[in-house]
């Protein structure tokens, strides 16, 4: 019986773990499939995080009793989900905007999402909430299940308890990405646009529109991906978020070979080595004595080098990914 | 007399077409840094605080609040020291980005030179004038080692530099926090009654000390000078960086004229890398004293924009650095009124998207001579 209940304990944290870097790494399957490189996923990421917590905060309109302002507690985690959205819309837009119609960098724009997103959203955090470590508790989805009536099944109901709006988004949304990618039209359109832009608008695919779409569309799974740390696992926007998961995320992304499945399971793995990590420090602390918890901590990452080098597997990236695409240019 | 003034205007717009480009090169990180000044300002406004005063505070804080304070560098010493820290992880960006390299890896170079210079530190009690440049040496090379990794990989793998060192970056981090700076390195195995987490502090004689009573500013900066006037000389005066740049421009093109460019690449980034190292050595050796337990200070990643700002260039770096280490030490008075100091960051972070975006920029200022479409002229353009 212990044993089961630590296994669900397990299972449930990994869940956990992995529901961010399942649905960033998602947005990136999707933007480099029509051939946009984004290593921004951690900038947009904390940007939805913080106007996760920020649309669930100005959505209450009962004043503190105590404290006067706002009552934190008393507004609506579903604008938070749409604050973030249109957040994620507009990070998408602008990292499109360089990279397809300007023909920047996009590393280079990406990057500056990155350092734009930690001194903005510290900036916002203490306009708002007067701090810079972490704002207060908001109303979230933190502790509570989706499907309530799962939750009150015996022992496996502990594992749907955790089981949150965004934690069935991640489980759900790689299939969603999968059939739009493999069994559309309109994914086998955008998979050209990444492979071989010019043969595809040789067919008359509109190659900015189908980027334009993947980015934005990667915008907003980043800031879901953000929102379901601040709104999801927490009930507040802390200032280290999202800590280095949307490189993690991108690291799955690959790991997974640029596919959705791939993805997902690729996530799911690496919060393995997370999860070890924590179950050990709990139960068997000696352990971390031999193996110390940075191994554990480093070793997704060294995975994806060992994979990309072809050394596990190996990964090939879109053919055009990241190559920015002039409409009538010659072959 | 009408004549002679459309002359003029003629004169003038023919020069321009003919400099334009030239120009404009120059012109395109000022244009940015004004728009993310001003669009800076909008965000201090929309917070319901005036953005005049709180540039002034910046002002203040980078550089002081009269002439005689300025020359006595007790504040904008502070900035200088940022700058050298920063002009170091930005030139390493800059040498990876002549071979064609995007060095995103300067974070995890940093680090890795930071925890080696504190072991070093501590271990050496040598004079300063021979322990400091070993220090530096050894330093150099295990960065520049790990930045090299990553050419070496591009190279016989085939894997794109970008991600690699993405992950090299994290890789450093978890090492060295989670494990040598917790285990094996870990002050309380040296003094079983310290408090501070970390690791043990640095022989006095390994540190770089305050170049005047009141300030923090050390060595660094002298460090960093002769870093800018070193990559300087190889860049543009040396057959290595003719063979960098050649390959940076087209590595076809190298390899046909007979350039070893698996050579040009793995030597730009062992170079990139050392300077990385040493960037975060040159923190550890002079004002941090150890390794401490928490220490992310950003400054690999800052290295980033510091070179793209900096046209990626040695010098522009060196000016770029400067310049935001000023900002960023001027941030900090900004706390007066109730401004973060990481207020430096959406300064910095939106003058990077203008310059990411800086062919907006070019066709608005072609736009003065003649209708032109502009072409990305960048050695990279962004893929993997």
């Amino acid at each position: 019986m212990e044993v089961i209940k630590i296994i669900i304990s397990f299972l449930s944290s990994m869940l956990q773990f992995a529901t961010p870097i399942i649905i960033a790494g998602l947005g990136g399957v999707i933007s480099e499939n029509a051939g946009v490189t984004n290593i921004a996923l951690e900038g947009m990421m904390r940007m939805g995080g913080f106007f996760a917590v920020f649309g669930a905060y100005i959505s209450s309109n009962k004043i503190d009793p105590i404290l006067g302002g706002r009552d934190p507690l008393a507004g609506n985690p579903w604008v938070g989900i749409l604050l973030a959205i249109i957040i994620g819309i507009l990070a998408g837009l602008l990292h499109g905007y360089i990279s397809i119609s300007l023909k920047g960098n996009q590393i280079v724009s990406a990057v500056a999402i990155n350092v734009f997103a930690l001194g903005g959203m510290t900036f916002f955090l203490e306009r708002y909430f007067n701090t810079t470590g972490h704002s207060p508790s908001v109303n979230s989805f933190m502790g509570k299940p989706f499907i309530p009536i799962l939750a009150k099944i015996p022992i496996v109901g502990e594992l749907f308890r955790v089981m949150n709006v965004f934690v069935w988004l991640a489980l759900i949304l790689p299939f969603v990405v999968h059939f739009y990618l493999y069994h559309t039209h309109w994914g086998l359109r955008h998979r050209a646009v990444g492979e071989h832009p010019k043969a595809a608008d040789t067919l008359g695919v509109d190659v900015y529109k189908v980027r334009y779409f993947a980015v934005i569309m990667s915008g907003v799974f980043a800031a879901l991906a953000g929102a379901s740390m601040s709104i999801g696992q927490l009930d507040l926007f802390d200032n280290h978020m999202p800590a280095g998961l949307g490189f993690i995320a991108l690291a799955a992304m690959i790991f997974g070979k640029w596919k959705p499945l791939g993805t997902l399971l690729a996530a799911l793995f690496f919060t393995l080595a997370n999860v070890v990590q924590i179950f050990i420090q709990t139960y068997a602390p000696q352990v971390l004595k031999i193996i110390p918890r940075g191994f554990f901590l480093a070793l997704p990452y060294f995975l994806t080098i060992l994979i990309l080098a072809g050394f596990v597997g190996k990964a090939t990236p879109p053919a055009a990914d990241g190559v920015p695409y002039e409409k009538g240019e010659k072959l | 007399m009408k004549n002679l003034a459309f002359d003029n205007i003629n004169k003038i717009l023919n020069w321009w077409n003919a400099k334009k480009e030239d120009i404009s090169t120059f012109l395109v990180p000022i244009i940015s840094i004004i728009i993310a000044f001003f669009v800076a300002a909008i965000m201090i406004k929309m917070t319901g605080k005036s953005p005049i005063a709180a540039y002034k505070l910046l002002f203040q804080g980078a550089l002081g609040r009269s002439l005689k304070e300025f020359l006595s560098l007790k504040q904008a010493g502070e900035g200088i020291l940022k700058g050298a820290i920063l002009t170091l992880t930005g030139l390493s960006v800059t040498v990876a980005f002549k071979a064609g390299l995007f060095n995103i890896g300067a974070e995890g170079q940093f680090i890795v030179g930071a925890i080696v210079a504190a072991y070093f530190g501590f271990k050496f009690n040598l004079p300063p004038i021979i322990g400091i440049p070993l220090i530096l040496i050894i330093v150099g090379v295990t960065s520049g080692l790990y930045g090299a990794f990553a050419a070496w990989l591009k190279i016989k793998r085939g894997v794109h530099e970008v991600i690699t060192t993405i992950m090299l970056n994290w890789i450093a981090i978890h090492l060295v926090e989670n494990w040598i700076v917790v285990g094996p390195f870990n002050i309380l195995r040296y003094n079983p009654q310290a408090v501070l987490a970390g690791t043990p502090y640095i022989s006095d004689s390994s540190r770089l000390k305050p170049l005047f009573a009141g300030t923090r500013l050390n060595s660094s900066i002298f460090i960093a000078i002769i870093a800018v006037i070193v990559i300087y000389i190889i860049i543009n005066k040396t057959v290595l960086g003719y063979e960098i740049k050649a390959t940076g421009l087209n590595i076809d093109a190298a390899k046909y004229a007979g350039i070893n460019t698996s050579k040009t690449m793995i030597v730009s980034m062992f170079i990139a890398g050392a300077l990385s190292g040493i960037s975060g050595a040159c923190m550890i050796l002079g004002t941090e004293g150890r390794y401490p337990g928490v220490f992310r200070p950003g400054y690999g990643f800052d290295g980033i924009t510091m070179s793209l700002i900096g046209n990626t260039t040695p010098v522009g770096t060196f000016i770029a650095a400067i310049f935001f280490g000023l900002l960023r030490a001027g941030a900090t008075g900004m706390q007066l009124i109730g401004i973060h100091k990481t207020f430096a960051d959406i300064i910095q972070g939106v003058a990077t998207i203008f310059v990411a975006g800086q062919t907006g920029i070019k066709y608005l200022l072609f736009l003065i001579g003649e209708k032109r479409v502009v072409k990305p002229r960048e050695a990279h353009d962004g893929s993997y």
